[in-house]
């Protein structure tokens, strides 16, 4: 790898980390930010799956990207993307298996997630495997973080604590709503704002 | 006209083939793991239900309905030092979100329950979901009011305050969560059934 390649994979590991972050820049896969983020644990797990899916899938694409013709280029991505799903499937089932049950259909939903077909797109597609890599790796690790973050804040004021160890004094009443559908809307709502308001390109 | 379909559609039909075999290796590797884990998981629930050093062993049983249509019952037998200690039946049946799974375990004639244990659900969390919570101190919880339950009439729903819950401990109410009247009916229900099909399938 050139110096040049090196740091252009740098670059975009960088920009998938906050700049063009998943969840609160591009706004790409909102079905798992929404319905997995009740708790931190399986927010984690739902993020490395996906981080998972999203860096194999991106480096075979960009290793096939001179075969590739275009008339058939999504059909190869969804080929490519659902083949690391089930694996991701099969190996949470029998490591995970309390975790699997947890996340139910949403983990073979990966499949559908627009953020690992529009980086098999706009990325792999396009650039050398570094490159695909460390984006790949910047997008994953930056969706991981933004649903982690979202399931803290939910799971703090759902149940008084977070990654399952108590926070909060014994006295709090717990916010049930914060753990149901609606609470996630809430909280991806304030948590883009605050983002967009401080973060806006002056 | 074959060269033109080959010469379009090779990477396809390449990828189609190596993605299949990729997948039947790892299934191939996981799948044993994944059932050893999952009867793991049922011997647990069972050796709660029946208490420790049970023996299960998996049974089945076929009775005629009225309108003369088979019926075919899988249920466990649970044995204690060769003796007969009761039954357990999984069975199913719809909750407020989604399909409610449960292992209902009876003593030897189907008198009492030996006690209920949710193998699946997908109930509001907060509320519903609540049909699984363990009993803390005094509190007795939803589940573990069907421990020990008399299986004299149908079981029924009523609405009182849970902390109730130890005073209709001998009749055929059970204090329904607070908040989840459905999810509790749904329970219920399903209890009622597995003891229906178990006494017709032991024909007691």
């Amino acid at each position: 790898m050139s110096v040049k390649q090196k740091s252009e994979a740098a670059t975009f590991f960088i920009r998938g980390l906050w700049e063009e972050n998943a969840i609160f820049r591009q706004l790409l896969g909102m079905c798992p930010t929404l319905a997995v983020t009740g708790a931190v644990k399986p927010a984690l797990t739902m993020g490395l799956a996906t981080t998972f899916v999203l860096v194999c899938s991106n480096v075979l694409v960009s290793l096939m990207r001179n075969v590739l013709q275009a008339h058939l280029r999504i059909l190869m991505f969804t080929l490519t993307i659902a083949t690391f799903v089930t694996i991701a499937d099969l190996i949470l089932k029998a490591f995970l298996p309390d975790m699997s049950e947890t996340l139910g259909p949403f983990v073979p939903l990966i499949i559908v997630n627009c953020l690992i077909i529009g980086r098999a797109e706009a990325c792999g597609s396009r650039k050398p495997v570094g490159t695909s890599l460390g984006d790949a790796l910047g997008m994953g690790v930056g969706f991981t973080l933004g649903l982690c973050a979202l399931a803290a804040i939910r799971e703090l004021l759902a149940t008084g604590a977070v990654f399952e160890l108590a926070v909060l004094p014994e006295k709090f009443e717990n916010w049930n709503v914060m753990q149901l559908p609606a609470g996630a809307f809430i909280t991806l709502g304030i948590m883009l704002g605050l983002s967009n308001h401080f973060l806006k390109k002056k | 006209m074959i060269k033109e379909f080959i010469e379009k559609s090779w990477l396809v039909i390449i990828a189609a083939l190596v993605f299949g075999l990729l997948i039947s290796a790892i299934n191939g590797q996981l799948k044993p793991i994944i059932e050893t884990k999952a009867k793991e998981k049922l011997n647990e629930k069972l050796a709660v239900m029946f208490g420790a050093g049970v023996e299960t062993a998996p049974t089945t049983a076929e009775f005629m309905t009225w309108d003369n249509k088979k019926v075919v019952v899988d249920y466990f037998t649970a044995k204690k030092d060769d003796g007969l200690i009761g039954y357990a039946l999984i069975i199913s049946g719809s909750g407020f979100a989604d399909k409610i799974e449960l292992l209902v375990g009876f003593d030897v004639e189907l008198k009492n329950l030996k006690g209920i244990a949710v193998l699946k659900s997908n109930e509001t969390p907060g509320f519903g979901d609540k049909i699984k919570d363990e009993s803390k101190g005094n509190w007795i919880s939803f589940k573990d009011c069907f421990k020990g339950r008399s299986l004299g009439s149908k079981l029924e729903v009523v609405k009182s305050p849970e902390s109730t819950r130890s005073a209709h401990k001998d009749d055929n109410q059970i204090v329904s969560i607070s908040g989840s009247t459905i999810s509790s009916e749904s329970v219920t229900k399903i209890v009622n059934q597995a003891t229906k099909l178990m006494r017709k399938a032991l024909d007691k």
